[in-house]
């Protein structure tokens, strides 16, 4: 059971990339050290007959035909590799139709709980633009209803004068994370899918305090955030 | 070798390209031991990381210091430690183009590593991770970078500066040094690889340059020309720094990784004894590897929050780059078949190279992914995949080609036995302190320290002793290396049966390499002449029957004036520094002076393969190469501008800040200016000596005229009653730092002609000597032109 439905998506295509990472660098590494062995220099075996020597540039040797084999596979393989994940690239980075702003209803037709979050040195804050904590600011933890889309909006904020910089939001747990850069808003969104807590981290370097700009994200029945699985 | 005072003048002279291989290649294992020393430091941290025996500030300028030294002070300058020994004799040329400008290169580089290392006792190292991202490394407040990185800032400049000239060096040296009937087909790996490494630098490094120019005056006028981190430009500049610097960091990424490519393309011929596989597709690989290296590095922001329609071009583009390297890999595997390998030191480092680099470059398929990348990114899964790269293949190589090439740059065999200790250690070493990363998804980069309950305390434990058995097992190579100078077992010319030409000499070549130039006939059979063996070919008389020079002081004096200079710029808070300017300047100038009057007599084969650029002088080829990466220094300045310009919110209206009338009176200046620089020559090739001195004094009284013009504005505008520093800031900061980089160029072209009125007073310049009048003109011609750029788009449009 995985944190959230983002996680499971990265489960998903991580294990695939994995599996199939395995079995052909296996595949190549294993043809390598069959070659080293079989083809080590043992002492009666005869010198290859195009042998370097001092004096003769080597011919060319190698055919068109085995590269653009190799290329082709290559290609296959990387090509679903990726292309098989633009659909989780897509559901990652798109908002659901359901949350999209709209004009009779600033937070989708579903009502998601949209949050603000605000990356600072060094620490986060969370301002809810719904739900029943609307117009409160949270500073630390963020507590998220479970079940329900959650779209976060983030920035990094200037303080005490001081020119914000670059920070990345991340849960471990639902393995998703977006840059925090001062003046833009980036989005980002999932659906928590179990009740435990889980780690906010800062993935960009961000100055001294790095290391500890950390935070927890408390998943809580939707009911206790005025929100239902069908919206806030 | 006996220190003494002759030895050490010797040293600090010698411009012949074995020499100053020697010096970039000691000296960047020199500075592998700093990286190292830190990195191990890091990674005692991590084992332990409560509380640790670092302080994280400590931490966070060790972290920086370690991805900057190692990447730059030690991965290329090894890389072109060897290149520097071995190009030429690979080519079958005496010394590389330019001797006095590769030394010039060595020392810059040598003193921006000092520069980089004396952070650390300016104000602490530069603390922001080795990308020195924006707005963090712009801002002045204590929170921010340390002062350190001002000086860090100068000595980047003087690496960006030993860079460029390097690759001018090289580049001029392959298309203009090969040796007769040598082409390009003819090649092995090394020169291929150096060729597209060093075009690669060519192009990337000016934009880095164009990014310290920002960044240094972003932190040394914080409240007038902030590019990067001023408040009142909102978002624009965030991301500026990011596209800049990827530009050129994707790049860099294949220039550190190329020259192993190219060694381990040299060690397996010669080693499994059978030609490398599909050489030609190898080589066509890292061509086309290096064009994709240019339009890959949105995949460094994928989340930004950059458009999805550029994440996926880049995801293409990053997919594409890929199978280049597949090509590569699969040659070097299929090189193996039917081979008799002989397992000595070098090949086992070239294969474990290989092997390393199998999986450096499947991890990094993940990173491709965008969805992946969503959690990968700025995790230990990437810190693990770029080591695998870069250290894996990278530094491995590279110590293959140390021991390939120890015989010959010594004359002495290493041990074998400790060779293959050191190996053994290493790769084992490697994996033990790499692997266990992949593992550590949600561990952040560059923290200092992390709570246990993360879970992540074995697994780190586990890399910190991999780290130590990888670090200790380096001690091997030293004492090795070391104690083989003395007492290796004498090696002879050719020691591996090799067949590229630097096995034809006596090991160590002598001064000019060949005794006679090798010559390669069309059946590709090479004729070494008589007495190749020998050490004849000290002192040998060239074309005009003078004596080849290989010692000159001046570019160690220039480079010394250049760090003075710098040094002077940055250190002081506020810059500058005048005990360290002033002089700086005064040795940087006799160093200049006495560079262009010493009679240095370069090093020259007879007839050689300079297809496609015969006819063209060497020197002229020299600056066009040079102007090119001027092209993209220029370039990218201008596209930060368009940048900012298109996503400024307002602009002032044309003609309102910009004058229309200053800036079609300074080109109408400019163009006349480039009118007499054009006679200049003409009077050259004339001989006459009247019309020549006129026409140069000309265009110095016009380019002058043209930098009080712009002084004039400049004051202008900065004294306005209306502060274009408050009210328009982006304008004002593009517009200044345009057109006074720009203005620099101009006075540098000043300086020529201030060096060539005399001379054509003694009447130089002609027959031979118009030659440097071309040059001057092509230089002059170029800054006129980029006028011409910057005058519509800061005052028509």
């Amino acid at each position: 059971m995985t944190a959230s439905n983002t996680a499971d998506l990265f489960y998903q295509l991580f294990n695939t990339f994995t599996f199939l990472a395995v079995i052909v660098g296996g595949i190549v590494l294993g043809l390598m050290a069959y070659l080293i062995v079989r083809f080590r220099g043992r002492d009666g075996f005869p010198e290859p007959a195009d042998a370097p020597t001092l004096g003769h540039i080597p011919p060319a040797r190698g055919h068109l035909k085995t590269v653009a084999i190799s290329v082709t596979l290559s290609a296959i393989v990387l090509g679903v590799l990726i292309f098989g994940t633009l659909n989780a690239t897509e559901v990652i980075t798109t908002v659901p139709s359901e949350c999209r702003p709209l004009q009779s209803s600033p937070y989708g037709s579903a009502h998601c709980a949209y949050i603000q979050v605000t990356a600072f040195r060094f620490g986060w804050n969370f301002t809810y633009l719904n739900t029943i904590l609307e117009g409160q600011t949270l500073t630390g933890n963020l507590t998220i209803p479970f079940g329900t889309n959650v779209i976060l909006q983030i920035r990094s904020m200037d303080t005490g004068g001081r020119q914000g910089v670059f920070h990345a939001f991340g849960v471990d747990d639902f393995k998703i994370k977006k840059d925090a850069i001062p003046g833009l808003t980036n989005t980002l969104w999932f659906r928590a899918t179990d009740l435990d807590p889980h780690t906010i981290r800062c993935f960009e370097f961000c100055g001294i305090g790095h290391s500890g700009m950390t935070g927890k994200v408390n998943v809580v029945q939707p009911g206790s955030l005025g929100c239902s699985s069908t919206g806030c | 070798m006996q220190i003494s005072g002759q030895a050490a003048k010797y040293w600090l002279y010698s411009t012949n390209h074995k020499d100053v291989g020697v010096l970039y290649t000691v000296t960047s294992l020199l500075f592998f031991l700093i990286g190292g020393v830190l990195a191990l430091s890091m990674r005692a941290q991590l084992a332990n990381p409560t509380p640790g025996i670092l302080p994280t500030s400590t931490y966070n300028e060790f972290v920086t210091m370690h991805g900057l030294l190692m990447i730059l002070w030690v991965l290329s300058p090894l890389a072109i430690g060897l290149a520097n020994y071995f190009i030429p004799l690979q080519l079958g040329a005496r010394d590389l183009a330019f001797p006095r400008l590769n030394a010039l290169s060595y020392w810059l580089y040598l003193f921006g590593g000092a520069g980089m290392v004396l952070t650390f006792f300016v104000g602490g190292g530069p603390n922001t991770g080795w990308t020195l991202y924006n707005p963090q490394t712009a801002c002045s407040d204590p929170l921010c970078a340390g002062a350190g990185l001002n000086v860090a800032t100068g000595a980047l400049v003087l690496l960006v500066a030993s860079i460029t000239l390097g690759s001018v060096n090289f580049i001029v040296t392959m298309f203009k040094m090969r040796a007769p009937g040598l082409k390009f087909s003819h090649f092995s790996m090394f020169p291929w690889a150096m060729l597209v490494t060093v075009v690669m630098m060519l192009y990337a490094f000016p934009s880095f340059l164009a990014g310290l120019v920002l960044l240094f005056a972003d932190r040394t006028f914080p409240a007038r020309l902030s590019y990067l981190s001023s408040s009142q430009s909102g978002n624009i500049p965030s991301l500026l720094w990011d596209d800049v610097f990827w530009f050129f960091g994707h790049p860099e990424v294949y220039i550190v990784l190329f020259p192993a490519i190219g060694v381990i393309g040299e060690i397996l011929p010669t080693f499994t004894r059978r030609p490398l596989y599909g050489a030609k597709y190898v080589a066509w690989s890292m061509i086309a590897a290096a064009v994709l290296s240019f339009i890959v590095w949105g995949h460094h922001m994928f989340i930004t929050g950059v458009s999805p329609l550029s994440t996926q071009l880049f995801t293409i583009t990053t997919i594409g780059v890929s199978l280049p390297f597949d090509v590569i890999t699969i040659s070097m595997i299929e090189t193996l078949y039917k081979a008799k390998i002989r397992m000595k030191a070098p090949v086992l480092f070239a294969i474990g190279a290989v092997a390393l680099f199998v999986i450096g470059g499947i991890t990094g398929v993940f990173l491709a992914s965008i969805a992946l990348d969503h959690q990968l990114r700025g995790t230990y899964f990437v810190v693990a995949h770029f080591h695998y790269i870069m250290v894996g293949a990278g530094i491995l190589a590279l110590m293959g080609g140390l021991y390939y090439w120890f015989p010959k740059m010594t004359g002495r065999m290493y041990n074998e036995r400790i060779a293959k200790l050191h190996f053994a250690l290493s790769f084992i070493g490697f994996n033990v302190l790499y692997f266990p990363m992949f593992f550590l998804l949600e561990m952040p980069r560059r923290i200092a320290s992390y709570t246990i309950n993360t879970g992540w305390l074995p697994l780190n434990q586990m890399a910190t002793i991999g780290g130590f058995i990888f670090g200790l097992a380096q001690l091997l190579l030293f004492a090795n290396l070391g104690r083989s100078l003395r007492n290796g077992t004498p090696a002879g010319p050719n020691p591996w049966e090799g067949w590229t030409f630097e096995w034809s000499p006596s090991s160590p070549p002598p001064p000019e390499n060949f005794g006679t130039i090798p010559r390669v006939a069309s059946d590709g059979t090479v004729d070494f002449g008589s007495g190749h063996r020998g050490s004849l070919a000290t002192g040998l008389p060239n074309g005009h029957g003078a004596h080849p020079s290989h010692l000159s002081r001046w570019p160690i004096i220039m480079a010394l004036g250049a760090f003075l200079f710098l040094l002077g710029l940055t250190v002081s808070s506020p810059p500058p520094n005048y005990f360290l300017l002033v002089p700086g300047v005064v040795v940087g100038v006799w160093g200049l002076t006495g560079y262009g009057r010493e009679a240095f007599v370069v090093p020259e084969g007879e007839k050689t393969a300079d297809w496609p650029f015969a006819g063209i002088p060497r020197a002229r080829l020299g600056v066009w190469v040079f102007l090119a990466s001027e092209i993209i220094f220029f370039g990218v300045l201008l596209g930060a501008y368009a940048f900012v310009r298109t996503n400024a919110a307002t602009w002032p209206a044309i003609n309102s800040l910009f004058e229309i009338s200053h800036g079609a009176t300074n080109t109408f200046i400019l163009l006349a200016s480039s009118l007499t620089a054009v006679l200049a020559l003409a009077c050259a090739r004339q001989g006459s000596k009247s019309g020549l001195v006129a026409s140069l004094v000309g265009t110095f009284a016009l380019g002058t005229l043209f930098l009080y013009n712009k002084a004039m504005e400049w004051q202008q505008l900065a004294s306005a009653p209306v502060s274009i520093f408050a009210n328009f800031p982006l304008p004002a900061t593009t517009y200044y730092i345009t057109t006074g980089v720009h203005g620099v160029h101009v006075f540098a072209g000043l300086l020529m002609i201030g060096y060539l009125i005399p001379n054509a007073l003694k009447g130089k310049y002609f027959g031979h000597g118009e030659e440097t009048i071309h040059h001057f003109g092509l230089y002059w011609h170029f800054v006129d032109i980029v006028w011409i750029f910057l005058f519509p788009l800061f005052y028509l449009i």
